[in-house]
């Protein structure tokens, strides 16, 4: 970089000042990295202290600012087994693995036509799917409720996952910034081959599709492991509780007792699988969210 | 292609059209009408007129609700950008090994905010909680956070906890945009002597306000749908510390349900999103650089 040389001759009586660690001009700024660091101590100081609240004995505090005293690994064993997360856990997976199934059939099919068919109407259509985005939740989930409860759908999983057999608006924009992506070509020469459409998608694009569909799932799991809303609403008994229902109803239960180290344990096991998703697909993650955001 | 082939695309996308009529078109005609009934899901609905409506306009937990959330919202949104600038000018720096604050500063965002919530209650405990402690050393509080009963210090509070758990993915769509400057640009301050702040200011900032603006629109919307943070958090304080998601849930799903009264506190503040959004696009033009 230019600043980097150092001037050598100077007229008299001015002083140089020689960049010292601190003001030496890098690629990278020295405070900007000590920010980084505290930050972090910032960003993960929660998590430790969650996890070692999880550990201590029960009816110890977990307030203790001296972590990591004790390893009573058998909390996780109580709180999955005797409080019954085992179960909830399953139910969060089973409910997940069907949002992901659906949400990546639908998404693809209905993104494949809105990239690859200039039919009338698709900017139109497509801003009319761009708007559904800002319809509140909340105000949907009352009449939706009445309705699911008119078709004694209330207390199944229906409600939670037949939705995303339809596609949504954020998703479809996603799938179809990837389809706009890939070449065009490969569909007229596979047309001339004489391949039809549904072929030309299944068997041409997905698999051109994979990197942007592995960000899709990992996008629905969250949304669906997280969600508390919908499960709160709609499942009343409690052996079909989600994790994070089961969650929420459990600190209820041991606001005020000893038994904190049961909740934060339960805690982190809600925030595993999340966690561990994130860490082994890293890429697809932010390379999907960015390419959406560049290309939007 | 021909025009005929090109109908190809109606087959593809009609499931969502399909979809949007049973999910949405359907609910959003039955929630109109609700919103002029009063229906506890048991009895047929009764036709009241406006009557739902005068009560959300003049009931005063309903209007601390819209108070909370809004402040909760700006609070949020005028915290959550700057930071998150600041935080994607950092994180987009060339250091090898970078990426695992990237992923440190994520990864909050990915867990759920129930239990999130969970482990913040325990961090803010007034009798004990680690946070009175550490501002205790340096002579501040205590502080009642989510625990208080005034209802602004339990806001504050569940917004630091959502600044903490939000900022990190924030500053996705940021990088992506920082990525996209010219390096030119930057160069050219370099060589005018421009220091880093200078640069940040009145280079780096400008050039990201349509993603700023694109961040403005939907995290304002989405905070004020804001629901298992305080659900969690703020139940049973003292404090009315209500917003509008989580009235319409006690309206609809705890003791007898009210849907006449969810549904027109729903739309009511649909309404008034719908304004807000519009508003912040007739002023887009003040302040939004785009490059063309």
């Amino acid at each position: 970089m230019m600043s980097n040389v150092v001037v050598e001759k100077t007229a008299p009586g001015v002083t140089i000042k020689r960049p010292n660690f601190f003001t030496k001009r890098r690629e990278y700024s020295i405070w900007g990295i000590i920010a980084l660091l505290i930050g972090s101590v910032i960003m993960i100081f929660p998590f430790v202290f969650a996890f070692s609240g999880s550990l201590v004995a029960n009816g110890a505090s977990v307030y203790s600012m001296k972590f990591f005293q004790e390893w009573h690994w058998e909390n996780y064993r109580i709180v999955l087994e005797e409080a019954d997360f085992l179960r909830y856990s399953l139910n969060s997976f089973v409910i997940a693995g069907i949002d992901i199934i659906g949400s990546i059939i639908s998404n693809t099919f209905i993104a494949f036509g809105f990239a690859r068919y200039n039919f009338k109407g698709n900017n139109a259509l497509f801003f009319a799917v761009l708007c559904t985005m800002f319809l509140p939740t909340t105000v949907m989930t009352v009449p939706q409720f009445i309705i699911w409860s008119e078709l004694r759908c209330v207390d199944t999983i229906i409600p939670l996952t037949l939705g995303s057999f339809f596609g949504s608006a954020m998703n479809i924009f996603l799938m179809r910034q990837c389809f706009k992506s890939l070449p065009g070509g490969l569909y007229e020469a596979a047309l001339i081959d004489g391949a039809n459409p549904l072929y030309i998608y299944a068997r041409i694009y997905m698999p051109l599709a994979k990197p942007m569909i592995a960000t899709l799932a990992i996008r629905t799991f969250n949304g669906a492991w997280n969600n508390l809303f919908g499960p709160l609403v709609y499942l009343t008994s409690q052996e079909k509780r989600t994790i994070t229902l089961a969650l929420a109803n459990f600190n209820n239960k041991y606001e005020q007792s000893g038994d904190q180290n049961l909740i934060m344990a339960a805690a982190i096991l809600a925030m595993l699988p999340t966690t561990i998703v994130y860490a082994l697909c890293q890429k697809q993650f932010v390379e999907g969210m960015a390419s959406a955001a560049i290309k939007g | 292609m021909t025009k005929r082939h090109m109908r190809w695309g109606w087959v593809f996308v009609s499931p969502y059209f399909i979809g949007a009529i049973c999910f949405t078109l359907i609910p959003l005609l039955v929630s109109v009408f609700i919103a002029f009934t009063r229906y506890d899901l048991l009895n047929p609905p009764k036709w009241v007129g406006f009557q739902n409506f005068i009560r959300v306009l003049s009931d005063i937990q309903i209007f601390n609700a819209f108070r909370n959330v809004w402040i909760y919202a700006i609070l949020l949104e005028g915290l959550q950008l700057p930071l998150a600038c600041v935080l994607a000018v950092l994180l987009n720096q060339k250091i090898r090994g970078l990426s695992i604050f990237r992923v440190i500063y994520y990864i909050p965002g990915l867990t759920p905010t129930t239990a999130v919530a969970l482990i913040w209650a325990r961090l803010y405990n007034p009798n004990g909680g680690v946070f009175n402690r550490i501002l205790g050393f340096i002579g501040l509080g205590p502080f009642m956070f989510t625990f208080s009963p005034n209802y602004f210090e339990v806001i504050v509070a569940i917004v630091i906890m959502t600044l903490w758990k939000g900022v990190g993915g924030a500053t996705i769509y940021l990088i992506a945009g920082l990525q996209a400057i010219n390096k030119d640009v930057i160069e050219a301050a370099d060589i005018d002597g421009a220091g880093a702040w200078k640069k940040f200011t009145r280079i780096t900032v400008p050039l990201l306000t349509p993603t700023i603006f694109f961040m403005l629109i939907t995290g304002i919307s989405g905070a004020l749908q804001v629901f298992e943070s305080f659900f969690v958090l703020a139940e049973d304080t003292g404090a009315d510390v209500g917003v509008v998601n989580t009235k319409i849930y006690s309206y609809m799903w705890s003791g007898t349900s009210q849907a006449g009264l969810a549904s027109a506190l729903g739309w009511t503040s649909f309404v008034i999103v719908a304004l807000v959004t519009w508003g912040q696009k007739k002023f887009e033009k003040k302040w939004v650089h785009y490059d063309e």
